[in-house]
């Protein structure tokens, strides 16, 4: 609907009412037509132009034109397509993620957030439809860094921001605070690496030490001066444990058996309200998992395959979270009418480092 | 707006000041003040202050006065 508007001035003896009815008869809209003596102003558009052109010299007069821009008015601006892209670029833009912003006071943290979003696809100028439900996105995130608690997301208009919630860092290393001590060895081995968070090393790694030997001293020594300050942290080191086990011959266990599905057809003329989101479901899906029960018999021969990681799995629980077992060696193995007993020895590297107090004298 | 509906001339004179013309109707003379239409056989002439035509178009016209002060409508003779 574009027109242009031309202000047109025809200057003549006469004729110009003869003029201006050969112009209407040509089907041309003339508006805002004033006469005065012998000048008549008036607007028209592009068409009418031409027309205007067209008959101006059988009627004998002089014409002026001149663009009406002044007075183009909101009318011609709401018409013109202009307006209409000028109106459409925003609408289309409202459809596209314009910033991704992570806000977190940490910036390892955002930066991994960020690391992972861009994995995801969610970065700027995609389109909102395709972004993940907010549920799998927190999901995602949360799995990826399990120092999260929660995950909020912000979405205004087309900005997404991420609002990482920190779960508290929980101290649970407060070790009371005894009095000073130097570290010792709990039991005889050979030292690996030390992890000390204080104190000063005495033992160096490779060395073999016995129990109550030294490992690291609380005791700092600097020609004349002598500052107790503690020592704490871990040694590790390297040790054989004997370990004598028994263990029930036949182990009785649970096992997760076939999988049963089953599919019931439920027409949607059956459901009391029909075209609700339940009616659509025409097929509806049960699945049921059979649990069955197993024993396991422990024969001559199954040593290594069965008794000795089911005892790995014991003593690791037993050590804690830091021991490794290195090696195993069966000593013997007894096999009773319904026990199996037996001894083996584990070659373990664990924190061999217990706390001695320092005497102080006074 | 063409001939939504075919309708004969209809001339209304909206507060004494401006005429509406819709119809087939012919613009004899325009002067500064005053305008001579011809609709039909009769020949309306209308006389007044500050005369804009609004619209001239094909079957619609509008001439709007600040204050008609002569209109005559009278039957033409002329063939």
């Amino acid at each position: 609907m574009k027109s242009n508007r031309y202000i047109v001035k025809i200057a003549g003896p006469k004729n110009i009412p003869a003029f201006l009815m050969t112009l209407k008869s040509a089907g041309i809209s003339i508006t805002a037509l004033e006469s005065e003596k012998q000048v008549a102003y008036f607007k028209t558009d592009k068409k009418g132009l031409r027309q205007v052109r067209k008959h101006r010299r059988k009627f004998g007069l002089k014409v002026t034109v001149r663009l009406a821009v002044n007075d183009r008015g909101l009318e011609t601006l709401f018409r013109s397509s202009l307006f209409l892209i000028a109106m459409v670029i925003p609408f289309i833009c409202s459809f596209f993620l314009w910033s991704v912003t992570v806000d977190s006071e940490r910036p390892e943290v955002s930066a991994r957030i960020e690391k992972k979003l861009r994995e995801d696809g969610i970065v700027k100028f995609r389109p909102l439809v395709l972004l993940p439900d907010e549920g799998e996105m927190r999901r995602e995130l949360m799995q990826e860094d399990p120092n999260l608690s929660w995950v909020r997301f912000k979405r205004v208009g087309t900005t997404l921001e991420v609002i990482p919630m920190l779960s508290p860092v929980l101290n649970d290393k407060t070790e009371k605070e005894g009095p000073p001590s130097d570290l010792v060895a709990r039991t005889g081995g050979v030292v690996t690496r030390f992890a000390l968070t204080k104190g000063e090393r005495v033992a160096h790694a490779y060395m073999t030490v016995k129990k109550g030997d030294l490992l690291a001293s609380g005791v700092l020594e600097q020609g004349e001066e002598r500052v107790v300050v503690g020592a704490a942290g871990a040694v590790f080191g390297e040790y054989w444990m004997e370990y004598k086990f028994s263990i029930p011959k036949v182990i009785r266990f649970k096992v997760q058996g076939e999988e049963k599905m089953e599919f019931v057809f439920k027409p949607p003329w059956h459901n009391k309200t029909l075209f609700s989101l339940e009616s659509l479901k025409v097929v509806e899906a049960k699945s049921t998992i059979i649990q069955r029960d197993a024993q396991l018999e422990i024969v001559k021969g199954m040593e290594e395959d069965v008794v000795i990681p089911l005892l790995k799995q014991k003593v690791i629980t037993e050590l804690g979270a830091e021991a490794i077992i290195k090696e195993d060696k069966i000593l013997q193995v007894a096999f009773d009418n319904d026990k199996v007993k037996g001894t083996v020895l584990f070659l373990i590297n664990d924190n061999i480092a217990i706390k001695r107090p320092i005497s102080q004298g006074d | 707006m063409k001939k939504l509906f075919n309708i004969g001339s209809q001339i209304v004179i909206d507060e004494f000041t401006s005429l509406r013309i819709t119809g087939p109707y012919e613009l004899v003379t325009l002067g500064p003040d005053f305008a001579i239409i011809k609709s039909g056989d009769y020949l309306i002439e209308t006389t007044g202050e500050a005369l804009i035509v609004e619209k001239l178009a094909e079957e619609a016209a509008v001439f709007s006065f600040d204050v008609i002060t002569t209109m005559e409508i009278r039957i033409s003779h002329e063939v």
